[in-house]
């Protein structure tokens, strides 16, 4: 594990840098092809989520059936359209590029969610011991006890119209300061970020708790436990850091499944709302015009396919670099 | 330098002259220019580099040797049971008269575990946790001789109680598990006695044990010796275990023999250097002062010996000589084998 | 320890997690912030507030929760659920005739995934690093990332309507449900295309897991022994390695059963299969709460029953474990 926090503070913030940047150009060159492939792939997507506007001529809620030529509804793929038109007339293509937006904020946010909730119980639970311990590690198997997805709709369902913001006004502040995302508190995509982050923690959890507890026995934790640094300070400059790399690891697995998820929670038609373009909402749009219009379902999927495997081929690669001792763990879940 | 190095043997020549000189033709087993490396992505070890020995009917060959000798491989390359990335890839073992290494893997396997077997350093992983013994004890028969399970069963009985496990007909339900480490060591001589082979390899069978067990252990071996007339090849970096059980002894530094011949002459009259290093580092329980004179330095990478004798770097007579010209065994006695290119080094 | 005792341990500590189990459920429900008893009735029962009033007493809604999730707990321990309104039906009963559904949907997928993982997996960690094992490497993952209900609808669309187009009849059904009695043809040509969706997930996980399991148990020394015994090579690798190899590969398909629940609640929807996924789908959509509220349970304690009878057979299969 190669984050090292306990030499950096003499050194300037370039130089700090600096190596950071060599350190992770090292990581890249150590990765397998597949994870080095896969890296561009989840690069070049995000590029083209963020830039979207920049990318395809249209709006995502163009209806070029109206704009511009009516003959436009459901059209198979032209050079114009490369991926064809829908029912309304909007160019797929656009619908795609903008849809990778929701896919990733879910993923991201909602793997910074689980992530939240999970090193927090996990660190606690393992650095605390005893009764904390138990208490925290049975409410997580409690939560296992669910199979995920049918658990997160139980949840939607259960939240109905509310979004979770009224429930927990603090995260609806929060979403809103961020880009794009603030956008989108009046819409059901922040109870499937909320869902999802909720139902993947106790994965998180049992991660960083197995780490922590590996790395409370090394020797520094002793030392800094004998110059009389308080147990938190211990615990987040200490031992937090140098548990991590597993749990970015699973994280990167978190990511892909969390995409995955909020693909079928679309589908279903609880997930995100319009008039958010989504790629899952788009497979169950497109569902009702096959055969004939295939392009409408096909080209969705196959953006879920690629991102979902990209990252997951990526995350093996990191894997084996990182975590060598998981490699039997089966992978992603 | 002494005045008795002065004179130059004739131990400049190749392995398979020396071959030609260590073996004879009508051993049980004969093995000669034994070569196996292992091939990874950037080097290749040489682990065994031109082996010959050779092992008579009811005889006891004793390998020695420091870890990383290339005397374990040795024993894998008589079975051809390398692990992968190893492979053989040169030399012959003869065994009754057949080159073991040119016959096709059916033929080999029909000689594993039957007519060859062999028993491992570590019993409590050289058995599989999730059989019970009997299983495993009479796996050899049900697969040499077609033998039913429970017959099998019953003859896996019998072999325990002859290596000596007590109350065999209720241990043979137990899982390894279950089995001391002692235990455990006999089940897998009882293993390998099963199809009553002409040849044994037992593979540091007592490093893992505790003194009391190890010595049990040898003489159920040289109890099974005498009365089977089986012969043995024990590897070992014990020169005790070789001194105790052994009638001649084989002893190898960087994956060569370097000295090889009767275990009693060896012992009073040591010829290569590295052996007389060995035998220094035994402690003597009758002396009054012990002296564990060690050999100085290390073993050299085998994927980069030195030019010249392997051992020249760590012994305390090389010469110029010795740094060029790289020796084989030859005759210095009546079935004593040496490769020293000085003929007294002392 | 004996088997047996440890059996009856690992029993006993169920309890706990069920009952945590089903506070979660009751909680959920009952926390959510639409009204279960307007959700369940038409919207003109709805308005009128005698109705609502008298169903809420009914439902002992007005009473404090730890008494309405004692009485819920006491009925569900005597297998009553309550009543759909939505569906008009015991909710015991709907639980019952849809998990006859799902189960045979599990059973198809499992036996595909373990009939195509097992064996790619040993032949992935014989071939190590080699073409084939990163073909499969590739492949494995492939499985885990395809979005199961896409691959559905594709799978309906290339030999469903496609087929149709081609050949004047398709070859698959495009959704629905059959049962043996309508003849094994049409039974296997219903069932079939939605367990191959949920089987392949489900068989790259366990192809994942036995190619690793299978590689660090080829390097044990057993397996040599194994080859210094004469045992033929087939059966080193299929009796040898992989007994002791399967012993972490079941853990991880208790694990996936819940997968396999997972991808039911999709997959059922896709091909319009009644099974519990479908049921629950439906039950949320129509806020049919106290539906909802008898399937999570019951879906949850089957998982967890699973993950036990996993737990019971790994010490069958790991004959070390009960002495831990």
């Amino acid at each position: 594990m190669a984050i090292d926090t306990k030499h950096s503070e003499n050194r300037s913030v370039v130089d700090q840098v600096g190596s950071r940047v060599r350190w992770l150009v090292a990581v890249y060159r150590r990765l397998d092809l597949s994870a080095q492939v896969s890296f561009w792939i989840v690069a070049a997507i995000s590029v083209a989520a963020a830039a979207a506007p920049l990318i395809t001529p249209y709006a995502p809620g163009e209806q070029l059936a109206i704009t511009a030529d009516p003959a436009l509804k459901l059209h198979p793929p032209t050079p114009a359209n490369p991926m064809g038109t829908d029912l309304y007339g909007r160019d797929v293509f656009t619908r795609l590029v903008y849809g990778a937006r929701s896919s990733l904020a879910v993923g991201l946010l909602a793997v910074g969610i689980a992530a939240t909730i999970g090193i927090t119980a996990g660190s606690i639970a393992g650095y605390v011991g005893g009764w904390v311990d138990e208490s925290i590690m049975r409410v997580m198997d409690i939560l296992i006890s669910f199979p995920a997805l049918v658990l997160a709709i139980t949840l939607v369902g259960a939240l109905g119209s509310e979004t979770v913001i009224t429930i927990l006004p603090v995260l609806g502040e929060l979403l809103a300061s961020l880009p794009v995302v603030g956008s989108w508190t009046s819409n059901n995509i922040i109870n499937v970020i909320f869902v999802i982050g909720l139902v993947y923690s106790p994965q998180i959890a049992r991660v960083t708790r197995g780490e922590v507890l590996r790395t409370s026995e090394e020797e520094f934790v002793e030392a800094a436990e004998n110059t009389g640094l308080s147990r938190v300070r211990i615990l987040v400059q200490h031992i937090l850091p140098n548990s991590m790399a597993p749990v970015l690891v699973q994280s990167t697995f978190l990511v892909a499944t969390a995409i995955l998820f909020e693909a079928s929670l679309s589908y279903l038609g609880l997930g995100v709302q319009p008039p958010i373009p989504t790629w899952g909402v788009m497979i169950s749009n497109g569902q009702g015009y096959l055969p004939d219009s295939w392009w409408w379902t096909t080209f969705p999927g196959l953006a879920i396919m690629v991102t979902v495997l990209a990252l997951n081929l990526l995350g093996d690669g990191l894997r084996d670099e990182f975590d060598p001792r998981s490699a039997t763990d089966g992978g992603p879940n | 330098m002494s005045d008795a190095q002065t004179t130059l043997s004739d131990a400049d020549i190749d392995a398979e002259t020396e071959a030609a000189q260590v073996c004879s033709d009508d051993s049980l087993l004969s093995v000669r220019n034994l070569q196996t490396r292992f091939q990874t992505a950037g080097e290749t070890v040489q682990a065994v580099d031109g082996v010959s020995f050779d092992i008579a009917e009811g005889e006891i060959l004793g390998i020695v040797g420091e870890s990383g000798c290339g005397k374990s491989v040795t024993s894998l390359s008589l079975m051809d049971i390398v692990p992968e990335p190893g492979e053989v890839h040169g030399g012959t073992v003869r065994f009754d008269g057949e080159d073991i290494l040119t016959k096709s893997p059916e033929e080999k396997r029909q000689l594993r575990g039957n007519r060859v077997s062999m028993v491992f350093q570590e019993p409590a992983k050289a058995l599989n946790p999730v059989f019970d013994i009997g299983w495993q004890v009479g796996e050899p028969l049900r697969v040499h001789e077609n033998l039913t399970k429970s017959a099998s069963r019953a003859k896996a009985v019998e072999l325990m109680r002859r290596v000596g496990i007590p109350s065999p007909e209720e241990r043979v339900d137990d899982y390894p598990h279950e089995f001391s480490g002692g235990m455990r060591q006999r089940a897998m001589l009882a293993m390998a006695l099963a199809c009553t082979p002409d040849l044994l390899i037992a593979d540091e069978p007592t490093t893992a044990l505790d003194v009391t067990i190890e010595a049990q252990i040898l003489d159920l071996i040289q109890e099974l010796n005498v009365q089977t007339s089986m012969s043995v090849l024990i590897v070992t970096h014990d020169l005790g275990v070789v001194a105790e059980v052994c009638d001649r002894v084989a002893v190898m530094y960087a994956g060569r023999v370097v000295e090889y011949g009767d275990v009693e002459d060896i012992f009073a009259n040591p010829q290569h250097p590295y052996t007389k290093g060995l035998i220094d580092c035994v402690p003597d329980p009758t002396a009054d002062e012990q002296s564990l004179e060690a050999i100085s330095g290390t073993v050299p990478n085998l994927a980069d010996t030195p030019e010249g004798c392997n051992f020249a770097p760590r012994c305390p007579h090389a010469t110029d000589e010795c740094r060029q010209i790289d020796p084989r065994m030859r005759a210095v006695g009546d079935d004593h084998y040496s490769a020293c290119l000085w003929e007294d080094p002392s | 320890m004996s088997t047996s005792n440890y059996a009856i341990k690992r029993t006993l500590l169920l309890v706990p997690v069920l009952l945590g189990v089903s506070l979660v459920t009751f909680l959920f429900i009952r926390l959510s912030p639409s009204d279960p008893v307007v959700a369940m009735l038409p919207p003109e029962a709805a308005a009128q507030q005698n109705i609502v009033n008298e169903l809420r007493r009914e439902m002992r809604l007005n009473e404090p929760l730890y008494i309405q999730y004692t009485y819920w707990l006491w009925d569900v321990l005597h297998l009553d659920f309550g009543y759909s309104y939505s569906q008009s039906a015991r909710v015991t009963s709907l639980i019952k005739s849809s998990a006859w559904a799902t189960a045979q949907l599990s059973f198809f997928s499992f036996i595909i995934g373990v009939i195509v993982a097992v064996p790619t997996g040993v032949i992935s960690a014989v071939k190590k690093d080699t073409w084939v094992d990163n073909v499969t490497r590739v492949a494995a993952f492939g499985g885990i990332s395809l979005p199961g209900f896409w691959v559905a609808i594709m799978m309906i669309l290339v030999f469903a309507l496609f087929w149709q187009n081609w050949f004047g009849a398709p070859l698959i059904p495009s959704g629905g449900y059959a049962t043996l009695s309508d003849g094994l043809g049409t039974y296997l040509r219903h069932i079939l295309p939605p367990a191959t969706v949920l089987g392949t997930g489900f068989a790259a996980l366990v192809m994942r897991m036995t190619r690793s399991s299978m590689v660090e148990v080829l390097q044990e020394e057993y397996v040599r022994t194994a080859r210094a015994k004469g045992v033929k090579e087939k059966s080193v690798l299929m009796i040898h390695a992989l007994r002791n190899a399967l012993i972490p590969v079941v853990t991880v398909m208790g694990m996936q059963i819940g997968f396999l629940l997972n991808g039911a609640v999709v997959i059922e929807q896709v091909f319009q299969w009644p099974g519990i996924g479908r049921l629950l789908y439906m039950s949320v959509l129509s806020q049919d709460l106290v539906t909802v509220q008898g399937i999570v349970l019951f879906i949850a304690t089957v998982f967890v029953v699973a993950n036990l009878v996993v737990d019971l057979l790994y010490a069958y299969l790991d004959p070390r474990i009960s002495y831990e």
